[in-house]
């Protein structure tokens, strides 16, 4: 009988088991914090990592770090959202970001927060305040927009008629004037 | 191609040269492929004649065997045989092209001569050289830096390179420099899209800046209702200083400070107070100096623009007018060198805010002589009007044309009140007694003519106001060649020094009889100049004025000779010339201007009273009994007292016929619709002479324009060309009899026809830009 050489090691690829890294990855989260803190994961990022907390500013924000990616995807920010939470992006917004971390978060600079907070904070500036407009109610709408109850303001005519008669020159609408919107638009 | 060469070479032989000759008798022809012999480009030419070959050798083949140039090429240069222009060339190598170009042009005009556009801010043709935004430099061969070209003049041989590394470079270190002050709101400045300085440092800035310094702040200057200040965007090239010093004549801008802390403005806060000053506006190559009424209004790649003709005046510029959605929304001047060259007036350009205001839009009828005017109908309106030609007897038919009236509805106007016998069609002209006269009533020099004069009278004139343009033609003869001006008429600046005479009759008469000691001026002159004013016709001794001026133009003999006319009327309203040539006739005088007065004689009061946007009615003179129609574009003092009104249309929304002050007929063209249920005049008029019962002989443009040209043939051409009067029938017709007297009215002085420049006609008086320029500049 022919001596069988050995079988060749089977090779698995990420063709072969595509979520195999995925699977690797939520299993981690799940060790880290749970099922909700492992699916919101999902939700917030379209690919899961994992890397190295850096730190954590006011905003309860978390910076991370993994070195062994690539430049530029190699630092992230998970927002601090509810455990249990439906609508997730009302919850973060990327001006949730405070100034201090910024540039570390952008690779302006290899100093996390607390460092720059340390180095370069003034004891005048004003506290940081994320965009007010992640809720959808504070979004601005122009008059005449269907959430706006404010309807648009008339133009005007493009020429002005001469009227025989005072009185009703006086009811017309005045002539359109394209330098300032404040009656088309109604702003007060 | 032989015998075009013997033909040159006969042509051009001279003593000393010898023409092209063939010995050989059966020579096949000439082997030169020099294409240079027929180009019509000619390279430059060695300057010596080089020695000429006597005959032509052939070689074996029987072909002629020429040198590398043609004989004829090196000895004669034809264009400077042909075209005496091209004596005055010389030789420069641009960019490695021999090129000729005029002798005396700097850089920057020998490079626009060969099509070459060199960069430039400061340059103006126009204006003097200042050389200060360096934007112009380019390369000349052993010159130790680059230099600028505007302020170089172009010397024989010289090489210039107008895109070598070191003119790049030198560019884009100025463009680096200009905008490292210059703020970044291109986004909300009204220059944008047609900024020099963006499109400049688009082709040739670099892409990034390198200062880190804040930028400079410049307050803004206040220059009254027209023009806007962004002082922050100017990068000091001082066209505006020098176009209104040099060409405006008002010293009231310049510059302060130096360096970084140079500023434009007026010296104390003063408003510019220019007929003229709009044209700054046009000048500035940035944001700087910016139209204030048109100021966020619209975007340049927004507009459609359409070239017309002005007719706020009797001037005629050339205009562009920029509309958007049948809006006019700016006038910009179009180049034209024999009348505006490419400046306007301030209220050619700004007045258009009054084409949107106080508009005719429907007919009206007045149905009671109590009840005020109410909407009508098209056919109510017209059938009445036809119904009271037909009822009027012709004696009782009286029309007026305004000062907006094209010649199309005037001769539509003529023509239909001619059908009805009526004869008394009367135009809005003072021209008086000299009304038949074409030399009398136009500017017999034309307005380009104005400045070949070399002595100047005017009478009864405030030329800055009535002309503004002519005047300021008139002022760059006296500043370069100290033309003598004298004035009979008002005392006012007119930018320029000149004599005043003084403002009586008594003055006019001396010169009319030669007494005077400016008759030697004018007698010694060589191409003098006489410029009436209208205003010396609207007085009540106007015929004794107008025999004083004939007696004035008949004394000088060189006012009137073959190739120049010195004597000529400053008209001050589009229709005036127009009206004339078609045999209106004009208003005797002020206290004429009522109705019923033809030359002061009043014959019958009329009964109908036919308004063709004649706004300036004496309404106590108007027959209680009178019906009156108002056909317009504006609703004025004419609608008010019409009992129909007609809506016509504006200089702007028709194509319509108009001859300037010089009788040079020009047509406008039609920018936008006229509003709501406006209509073309002459159409008007033709469509009553319909219901009438009396049809004119045209129904469409072309049938009118025939019938123009029947009537007055210097109207209907369309060649945009001036028909010039003879000298022999100008002379003839000027001639006075010695045994006229008048009464002359010495008390009232001579006055300017126009009080107010903003305000003279309807769509003028309608503008509220006007009137805010009534308000800061008129006294």
């Amino acid at each position: 009988m022919p001596r069988l050489l050995p079988t060749h090691p089977k090779a698995y690829t990420s063709i072969q088991y595509p979520f195999a890294d995925q699977l690797k990855k939520f299993a981690q989260e799940l060790r880290i914090g749970g099922l909700f803190h492992a699916v919101n994961r999902l939700r917030q990022m379209n690919h899961l990592r994992v890397g190295r907390l850096v730190g954590e500013d006011t905003n309860g924000n978390k910076y991370y770090e993994n070195t062994n990616v690539a430049y530029g995807r190699s630092r992230w920010v998970e927002p601090k959202v509810p455990l249990v939470a439906f609508e997730m992006d009302k919850y973060y917004d990327s001006s949730q970001v405070t100034p201090e971390w910024h540039g570390w978060l952008h690779y302006m600079s290899d100093k996390p927060g607390p460092i720059v907070k340390a180095e370069f904070g003034q004891t005048w500036t004003v506290p940081h305040k994320q965009n007010p407009s992640i809720d959808r109610s504070m979004h601005y709408t122009p008059p005449g927009h269907w959430k706006n109850t404010l309807t648009r303001g008339r133009i005007g005519p493009k020429y002005e008629a001469w009227a025989p008669d005072a009185a009703d020159a006086a009811a017309r609408l005045p002539l359109r004037n394209y330098s300032d919107n404040t009656h088309t638009l109604r702003i007060e | 191609m032989l015998a075009a060469l013997q033909a040159r070479a006969a042509a051009t032989a001279r003593p000393g040269r010898v023409s092209l000759q063939l010995l050989h008798k059966g020579a096949r022809g000439v082997r030169s492929s020099d294409a240079r012999a027929s180009s019509a480009v000619q390279p430059a030419q060695p300057s010596q004649p080089a020695a000429v070959s006597a005959v032509v050798q052939l070689d074996e083949a029987g072909f002629a065997v020429l040198p590398k140039e043609l004989p004829s090429m090196r000895g004669v240069d034809f264009k400077q045989e042909l075209d005496p222009r091209y004596a005055e060339t010389i030789e420069v190598i641009i960019d490695g092209h021999p090129v000729q170009v005029q002798k005396g042009s700097s850089l920057i005009q020998a490079c626009e001569q060969v099509g070459i556009q060199v960069p430039r801010f400061c340059y103006h043709e126009r204006l003097s050289v200042a050389g200060n935004c360096r934007m112009c430099l380019v390369e000349i061969e052993k010159a130790p830096k680059p230099v600028a070209a505007c302020a170089m003049p172009a010397a024989p041989g010289m090489k210039v390179f107008t895109n070598s590394p070191i003119v790049k470079k030198a560019r884009e270190g100025v463009m680096e420099f200009l905008l490292a002050n210059h703020p970044l709101d291109c986004p909300i400045c009204d220059q944008g899209g047609e900024c020099d300085l963006q499109d400049q440092s688009l082709f040739f800035g670099s892409d990034r800046g390198r200062t880190t310094e804040s930028r400079r702040g410049v307050e803004d200057k206040n220059l009254g209702p027209l023009v806007k200040t962004v002082m922050t965007r100017c990068i000091h090239c001082t066209r505006c200083v020098r176009f209104a010093t040099e060409v405006a004549g008002v010293d009231e801008l310049g510059t302060v400070g130096r360096g970084n802390a140079m500023e434009i403005g007026t010296y104390v806060e003063r408003m510019l107070d220019s007929e003229i000053s709009g044209n700054i506006v046009d000048l500035c190559p940035v944001g700087a100096l910016t139209s204030k009424p048109y100021a966020f209004t619209a975007r340049p790649w927004e507009l459609r623009s359409v070239e017309s003709i002005d007719v706020l005046d009797g001037y005629g510029s050339n205009i562009r007018v920029d509309t958007r959605g049948g809006e006019v929304m700016r006038i910009l001047p179009r180049l034209n060198e024999d009348i505006n060259e490419e400046w306007i007036s301030d209220k050619t350009r700004f007045a258009y805010d009054g084409l949107k205001r106080q508009r005719l839009d429907t007919p009206l009828i007045r149905p009671d002589p109590e009840m005020p005017l109410q909407p009508a109908t098209w056919k109510d309106a017209l059938t009445l009007v036809a119904q009271k030609f037909k009822a009027t007897p012709g004696a009782r038919i009286g029309a007026f044309a305004g000062p907006l009236a094209d010649v199309e509805s005037m001769l539509a106007l003529k023509d239909l009140c001619n059908a009805f016998d009526s004869e008394a069609i009367h135009c809005d002209v003072p021209a008086g007694p000299l009304a038949d006269c074409r030399a009398a009533y136009t500017l017999g020099s034309t307005i380009a003519g104005v400045e070949e004069a070399d002595a100047v009278l005017l009478l009864s004139t405030d030329l800055k106001r009535e002309a503004p343009l002519l005047n300021a033609r008139l002022r760059r003869r006296v500043y370069h060649d100290g033309v003598r001006v004298a004035s009979v008429g008002p005392r006012v600046p007119l930018t320029y020094e000149y004599e005043h005479l003084g403002d009586s009759v008594s003055q006019l008469l001396e010169l009319a009889n030669g007494t005077h000691p400016f008759c030697k001026v004018l007698a010694g002159a060589q191409r003098p100049l006489v410029l009436v004013g209208t205003g010396a016709y609207e007085r009540t001794d106007a015929r004794g004025v107008a025999w004083a001026v004939q007696k004035l133009v008949t004394s000088v003999p060189a006012l009137i000779q073959d190739g120049w006319l010195g004597f000529g009327t400053v008209q001050p309203t589009a229709a005036a010339v127009g009206a004339l040539d078609l045999g209106l006739t004009p208003l005797a005088s002020s206290a004429a201007a009522g109705v019923g007065a033809s030359d002061g004689a009043i014959a019958e009061p009329l009964g109908l009273v036919y308004l063709l946007g004649y706004d300036s009615i004496d309404l106590d003179r108007l027959s209680p009994d009178a019906f009156v129609v108002y056909q317009g574009h504006h609703g004025d003092v004419g609608a008010e007292t019409a009992d129909v009104v007609l809506p016509g249309s504006a200089y702007t929304e028709k194509v319509g016929t108009y001859a300037n002050m010089e009788g040079r007929a020009q047509r406008t063209a039609r920018a936008v619709s006229p509003p709501g249920e406006a209509r073309d005049d002459w159409k008007i008029l033709r469509a009553i002479s319909e219901l009438a019962g009396k049809p004119l002989p045209y129904a469409g443009v072309d049938g009118i324009r025939e019938r123009l040209a029947a009537v007055a043939p210097q109207l209907a051409d369309g060649t945009e060309s001036i028909h010039a009067v003879s000298p022999d029938i100008a002379k003839a017709m000027l001639a006075v009899r010695a045994s006229d007297k008048f009464d002359f009215d010495t008390k009232t002085p001579f006055a300017s026809c126009i009080d107010n420049f903003y305000m003279t006609d309807a769509i003028s008086r309608a503008s509220t830009t006007m009137a805010s320029c009534t308000k800061a500049f008129a006294k």
